[in-house]
């Protein structure tokens, strides 16, 4: 059956499909970020002091989800990959599946924080960036961006395979948020404001991939980015 | 231009030697803050404050900035391993010979290589005289000797075995880069690497095998933050060095990755001679003949390529390039331990795109190529003990008659600072990929290959030397022993 089917002249996604598994989440990483885009309860809703109020919890998590999938899960793109690889032909897409579901679990739990802090404490934006900024000079941060890069073992097969994909999410989870959740914060506490979630995706990115730890960069780019938020925040008081 | 020459080809105390040993002495006499000194050109490899052996109390060191920007940068289980090292090489040689011209030596002063896989040289595998000598000609103590390294080194013995030492494998790989599983000259691609993944050929032998054959389990060459203090590891590199022209020129289609993102994705940064900083990256130092470089190898043959990059760059989507495609792997990590080791697992059969080659209609297409894959390997210490992979030895066997099995030696060099969690190099251990297609087709060609079944032994070989008053056994755990097609 199998062997008829691999014989008919492969479809061209499928082929990119063999050689590039993880393509379908970038997929839906981009429709995300297209959903983001749409113009239903937008940060327009609810201004506070300046900025972007309090939405309400399920209003909350409809962005917050496609935000963590749109800005966090492609960066995961390697891991992905590395997880198809290292998984049965069969289950490649399954063993992706589950890691997925370990990595934004706890960004969601994470989200429901955020929204709380909102609620009760609220936080302006820039003051998050002020708090990454200086997180940026720590050595957790720098330890925890390094964990990210992290590669764990599978079992081949059967529940302990789908047990070590899922814990295989969790444990990147753990270092993403530990290095990333302060911005993430910042984007939440905007009302993910698009325009903030553009700069600090590009910003996580160029961190993620850079040769060379510039810390007091990163972190002089964050600060720079809190002022601009604050003049931004002003200018609209008056 | 600069030659470097073969250093079993020179007098014990060559002038080449002489100077490179008074040079040595005058960069240990630089304190650790200066760039040109010796300590902080090893750091520039590696360095772990804790563990440095020749600290200082009270030293001053060079700003948090400094140590983040130049030191522990060196790029191992990475296509950027061959251009990262020689770009290190090079300033390097040049800081050296500047110094030998200060204290009045040539001016066109170069580093010599160690070719330890010449095969018309029977003493090719001894450390080079110089570097066992406890004394230069004048009786002064000789900076090239280090007692820190493995039994044999200084004992003026082999340095490891013959398999460690081949350039053999590496040499006979078509391509430069890795393709997944699949193992090429120079590495797969990654991004800034220190332990990356799966190492192409020549780091893993013999560059990484011969690291832990001249350091042993207590030797500064067995790490990556102390390789860099032993004088042998210059000449040791400028040998890889030499393997990497030598693969270019050995055929036209041996050419360099041509992606942009080898060539320039990366720039390095290190001190030029006058300890200024500079940067570098992998496209500005792939031709010798360069004005940078500007240096050549002792006994190198003319180059075979017309252009020196005219590979393909961009995706490969052809059929030619499969995808690797797991079979069966380990269940749970396996522990080696000073006795042999063996693990069995399930093999299946290939389910995706590979199923064509193995489909009757396509009869005459290659069959899939076997890989047997070692993942996140780590180790608290070094070990006692290399071990040599063996596949499909019968059970109740020594492992050791069955030389025709042997899939490869598991390299060790970096296994401790790559288990690290918290160190710069990542935690996941390494990682090392072995073709098993010949053995695969031998087996089958006398009906004994189990395609649904896989025994993968781990026969230990000692490190010469008596360690066991020195340290206890370090057990090595193997993530997960894995079989992939290809």
């Amino acid at each position: 059956m199998s062997s008829l089917a691999l014989s008919l002249p492969p479809l061209a996604f499928r082929r990119v499909l063999w050689r590039f598994p993880e393509a379908w989440v970038w997929a839906v990483s981009i429709g995300c970020g297209i959903l983001l885009l749409l113009p239903v309860s937008t940060a327009a809703e609810g201004h506070h002091h300046g900025h972007p109020g309090p939405l309400e919890l399920s209003r909350f998590l409809w962005h917050w989800i496609p935000m963590v999938f749109a800005m966090m899960v492609p960066l995961q793109s390697g891991q992905l990959r590395l997880v198809a690889q290292r998984s049965l032909w069969r289950r490649r897409h399954l063993a992706m599946a589950l890691y997925l579901c370990g990595f934004v679990l706890p960004w969601a739990a994470c989200g429901l924080i955020v929204w709380a802090g909102t609620q009760y404490l609220p936080i302006p934006p820039a003051t998050w960036l002020v708090l990454a900024a200086a997180w940026q000079l720590t050595p957790y941060k720098r330890r925890a961006l390094g964990a990210c890069h992290r590669t764990r073992t599978l079992s081949p097969s059967g529940w302990p395979a789908n047990r070590d994909c899922l814990l295989a999410g969790l444990l990147a989870s753990r270092a993403c948020l530990a290095s990333c959740w302060l911005l993430m914060a910042a984007c939440g506490a905007f009302a993910h404001g698009l325009l903030l979630m553009i700069g600090l995706t590009i910003f996580m990115w160029v961190e993620r991939l850079a040769d060379r730890p510039r810390q007091v960069v990163y972190a002089t780019a964050l600060l720079g980015l809190a002022g601009v938020m604050v003049l931004l925040e002003s200018g609209k008081h008056h | 231009m600069r030659i470097r020459r073969n250093v079993h080809n020179l007098p014990v105390w060559d002038p080449i030697l002489l100077w490179y040993a008074k040079a040595v002495r005058a960069m240990q006499g630089r304190p650790l803050v200066d760039p040109l000194s010796w300590r902080y050109q090893a750091a520039i490899h590696g360095y772990i404050r804790a563990s440095d052996p020749l600290q200082i109390p009270g030293e001053t060191l060079p700003s948090a900035v400094q140590q983040a920007t130049f030191w522990s940068r060196c790029q191992h289980g990475s296509w950027f391993f061959l251009p990262w090292h020689r770009a290190y090489l090079l300033y390097f040689e040049r800081t050296v010979a500047a110094t030998v011209v200060s204290l009045g030596g040539p001016a066109d002063w170069a580093l010599p290589y160690w070719n330890y896989a010449d095969l018309t040289n029977p003493d090719a595998r001894r450390m080079p005289a110089a570097f066992q000598q406890q004394a230069l000609p004048d009786g002064s103590p000789n900076p090239l000797f280090i007692p820190r390294r493995s039994g044999a080194a200084n004992a003026n013995q082999l340095v490891g075995s013959p398999g460690q030492a081949s350039d053999a494998s590496c040499l006979g790989k078509p391509l430069f880069e890795n393709n997944g599983v699949v193992v090429q000259f120079g590495g797969g691609a990654t991004g800034f690497a220190h332990s990356g993944r799966v190492p192409g050929e020549c780091e893993r032998i013999p560059h990484n095998t011969m690291h832990g054959a001249i350091g042993g389990p207590t030797g500064w060459m067995s790490a990556f933050e102390t390789a860099a203090l032993d004088p042998i590891f210059w000449v040791h590199h400028s040998n890889i060095d030499r393997l990497w022209e030598l693969w270019r020129r050995s055929a036209t289609t041996h050419l360099d990755p041509a992606a942009p993102a080898w060539e320039t994705g990366l720039s390095f940064d290190f001190h030029d001679v006058s300890g200024n900083p500079t940067s570098i990256r992998a496209v500005d130092v792939t031709d010798l003949t360069a004005p940078l470089l500007d240096y050549d190898y002792e006994g190198m043959p003319p180059a075979a390529v017309a252009g020196p990059l005219a590979a393909v760059g961009g995706l490969d989507m052809s059929d030619a390039t499969p995808v690797p495609e797991l079979v069966g792997a380990t269940a749970a990590p396996v522990t080696l331990s000073a006795n042999p080791t063996h693990v069995s697992f399930a093999v299946g059969e290939p389910a995706g795109p590979l199923t064509l080659a193995l489909a009757p209609a396509e009869a005459g297409a290659a069959a899939p190529s076997v890989h047997l894959v070692l993942e996140n390997v780590k180790a608290s210490r070094f070990p006692i003990e290399s071990y040599e992979v063996y596949v499909n030895v019968p059970a109740g066997q020594d492992a050791a008659q069955f030389p025709q099995l042997m899939a490869g030696i598991l390299p060790q060099f970096g296994i401790v600072e790559a288990s690290q969690a918290d160190g710069e190099h990542g935690g996941d251990g390494i990682n090392c990929s072995f073709d098993i297609t010949g053995i695969r087709d031998a087996l089958r060609a006398e009906g004994s290959w189990n395609a649904e079944d896989l025994r993968v032994s781990f026969l230990p070989c000692r490190y010469p030397g008596d360690y066991e008053e020195v340290i206890e056994m370090a057990p090595v755990e193997v993530g997960r022993v894995s079989l992939y097609y290809a």
